[in-house]
């Protein structure tokens, strides 16, 4: 008889519940695409407690009306220390997600206001550099709310022939790259040769060992084989301009198009722009530039080429209307993130710091760009 | 995709089977277990409705493998048709030295609560309760890579009443785990356990946690019934409090309760049914429970066999916001399954 009460007096209590069906979650985020990622119960639980394995789990995307099939993975380096981390998606032949089959769903871990990778498209696209594609998306995993990612592609294969950009080799640098070779640097630690995916860095060690023997005088005779230098200082000055911490080490790719022609950049992963921790300098530090500024010429066309983008491209006006508008498209999701709206935090305020940053910044260069010398 | 899945879970078997072939056959008793089952779910949830109807298939394939009187292995392998290739579940060791304290080593199920160590074929219901799942999510069920020492209670042997499991686990995720449970087994098929679980991350957002789960029940031929109760602290959760510096202990909370009948039909297709019926409660927040989730599960399993079920499960979930009038079915599922162990 107890038994018998126990089940029926709750049973009463849910018939009487008053009920509606499922919400729609879409409609929170306005016009951000809300993507509903859904994976067996098993392989989410997985997936939770193993962020430091590549296990791909088979997904089911869902963006309105559209179903997508593939696999999601934990991905990134630092951010998988963070209770809020980054995923590598990968669709099923034939299928694309706002045209990529291959992309990360970036968690920006050190970027709250979730605009720096705008801000950085903006500027690297404009000074000619091979811009990865990114758009936001409100990210739901089986029911829950993850928060605001970033979708970006990934440099790969489809990188460079969805731009119809030949490409004979690239390579990936990892945390602390170095590009010189004193002090036993190894290759092999700090890249990889993912384009073709061989394990060869022969190239990267006739460029290296090209910067290690440079002068003054032979500079653009010897490395200038290797290496793009004019494109390289225009990327080095942009990285500085913009405090890009991971900008000179880890964060760019170099790329041939042909086997005779020099290496160039592809810069990579912005959410640590105008990071307000640490401060890079008028010249930020790498041993690439170490050896280009012993030449007075490589020195004369860093100033000149960071001159051109305070003048025309790093200015208030024309990134803020940029920035704010990606804020107004954002904002209702940013609100729905549980580490950013959710947690206390407004997005106006990250937004003014980022800013008041980059202004900080460019009236710097501009005070003290005629003082950088050896 | 399926003939890719099937012929993933072959190999795989294939690999299994060839392994154990050769000569340790001879000296090693090798047993292989497992289950197949196909079935249908139809899902409360909001991506398209077209898409809201589930048809799969899935497998279990374990080895079992008694190297020597007191050493044990086992492979677990798993295939779900949603999956590209079936994957190991489990690799263990025991090591059956000490009856009272026997040693288990390797991915396993960590010994918190009483369903989260219930095996997938001995499930009444077709799917895990609500309380289960997201217990599962916040890292205190599951299984991770680990070591411990246990004894599970032995009706043959009822001078030790008791059953208990003291583990310590880490997983991919830089969590360090502790967990001790216990259960005393007064007789006629009744127990009454408790589980103790210290969840420890390290590196950045580092949290500790704790958890603790409480259960009864009995089991006899005709009757099932148990219930459970859990607390655990949710680490994400809290986590995101400390950024707003708030307190970063957030008590979750939940309790189920099942009911299960079996009735000897004795016919010549079916031989048995299991009606069952299971309610669920569960709150993210001690301090708003308001915002919960209230779970009533319905079913029935049809055995044309020992090992062969037909079954009927109805999921209902009615889950509320603190700042909602209304409770939201969103969740809610019916499935008829067809399971087959071996």
């Amino acid at each position: 008889m107890t038994s018998r009460i126990s089940i029926l007096l709750p049973l009463l209590l849910l018939l009487g519940c008053d009920t509606e069906g499922t919400p729609d979650y879409a409609a929170r985020t306005g016009d951000l695409p809300t993507l509903d990622a859904w994976m067996t119960q098993e392989q989410y639980v997985s997936l939770l407690s193993n962020r430091w394995s590549d296990e791909k789990a088979p997904t089911d995307f869902f963006i309105g009306e559209q179903r997508y099939r593939g696999t999601m993975e934990p991905q990134g380096a630092g951010s998988r220390y963070h209770a809020r981390w980054s995923f590598k998606v990968v669709l099923d032949a034939g299928e694309e997600l706002h045209g990529l089959r291959a992309f990360n769903l970036s968690a920006q871990i050190f970027d709250r206001s979730m605009l720096r990778t705008v801000l950085g498209r903006e500027v690297f696209g404009a000074l000619g550099f091979p811009s990865f594609a990114s758009q936001h998306v409100f990210l739901r995993l089986n029911g829950r709310d993850r928060g605001l990612y970033a979708q970006i592609e990934r440099v790969e294969e489809d990188f460079f022939r969805r731009r119809g950009l030949p490409v004979y080799e690239l390579l990936k640098t990892s945390f602390g790259a170095r590009f010189s070779f004193k002090d036993d640097m190894l290759l092999e630690k700090y890249f990889a040769r993912e384009i073709p995916k061989d394990g060869n860095l022969n190239t990267l060690g006739e460029m290296i060992a090209a910067l290690d023997a440079a002068t003054d005088e032979n500079m653009f005779r010897t490395v200038g084989r290797h290496l793009d230098i004019r494109g390289y200082l225009r990327y080095h000055a942009a990285a500085s301009i913009l405090n890009h911490q991971d900008g000179f080490a880890n964060n760019l790719l170099f790329y041939k198009r042909t086997p005779a022609s020099p290496y160039e950049i592809i810069p990579w992963d912005f959410d640590k722009l105008l990071y307000d921790q640490a401060d890079v300098g008028l010249v930020g530090p790498n041993d690439i530039i170490a050896a280009l500024f012993r030449s007075d010429s490589c020195i004369a066309l860093y100033k000149s080429e960071a001159r051109a983008m305070l003048d025309t491209l790093i200015t208030p006006a024309r990134l803020f209307p940029l920035l704010d508008a990606t804020a107004d498209r954002i904002g209702p999701a940013w609100a729905l993130d549980p580490a950013l709206g959710l947690a206390g935090f407004s997005l106006a305020a990250e937004s003014s710091r980022l800013k008041e940053h980059l202004m900080r910044r460019r009236e710097v260069f501009l005070r003290q760009l005629d003082t950088i010398s050896r | 995709m399926h003939y890719r899945f099937v012929r993933s879970l072959f190999i795989t078997c294939l690999i299994a089977l060839a392994g154990m072939l050769p000569a340790p056959l001879l000296a090693q008793k090798v047993e292989f277990s497992g289950y197949g089952a196909t079935g249908a779910a139809f899902i409360d949830r909001n991506p398209v409705a077209e898409f809201n109807q589930e048809y799969y298939f899935e497998g279990k394939f374990q080895v079992d493998i008694a190297v020597n009187k007191k050493i044990d292995a086992q492979l677990d392998f798993r295939g779900h048709s949603k999956d590209k290739s079936a994957v190991l579940r489990e690799f263990s060791v025991k090591f059956d030295y000490v009856d009272l304290a026997k040693i288990k080593v390797g991915n396993i199920k960590k010994p918190f609560s009483l369903e989260g160590l219930a095996d997938r074929d001995e499930y009444i219901p077709i799917n895990d309760s609500y309380l289960h799942r997201r217990v599962s999510e916040l890292g205190y069920d599951g299984r991770n890579i680990g070591v411990m020492v246990y004894y599970n209670f032995k009706e043959k042997k009822p001078e030790y009443p008791f059953s208990y499991a003291v583990g310590a686990f880490r997983n991919q995720s830089y969590q360090t785990s502790v967990y001790a449970r216990g259960s005393v087994h007064p007789g006629g098929g009744s127990f009454a356990s408790v589980g103790y679980a210290h969840l420890s991350r390290t590196h950045d957002d580092a949290i500790t946690t704790h958890g603790l789960s409480i259960d009864a029940g009995i089991e006899s031929a005709a009757y099932t019934g148990s219930i459970e109760a859990i607390y655990v602290q949710d680490p994400e959760e809290g986590i995101r409090r400390r950024l707003m510096g708030a307190d970063d202990r957030v008590s979750t909370a939940g309790a189920k309760l099942l009911n299960a009948y079996r009735i000897d039909i004795g016919g010549e297709v079916v031989k048995l049914m299991e009606p069952w019926i299971m309610l669920g409660y569960f709150t993210p927040d001690l301090d708003v429970s308001d915002t919960h989730t209230l779970e009533l599960m319905l079913g029935v399993n049809v055995f044309l066999d020992e090992d062969v079920r037909a079954r009927l499960s109805m999921d209902g979930l009615f889950s509320k916001d603190a700042r909602a009038d209304t409770y939201s079915t969103e969740g809610s599922s019916f499935g008829l399954e067809l399971f087959v162990r071996y």
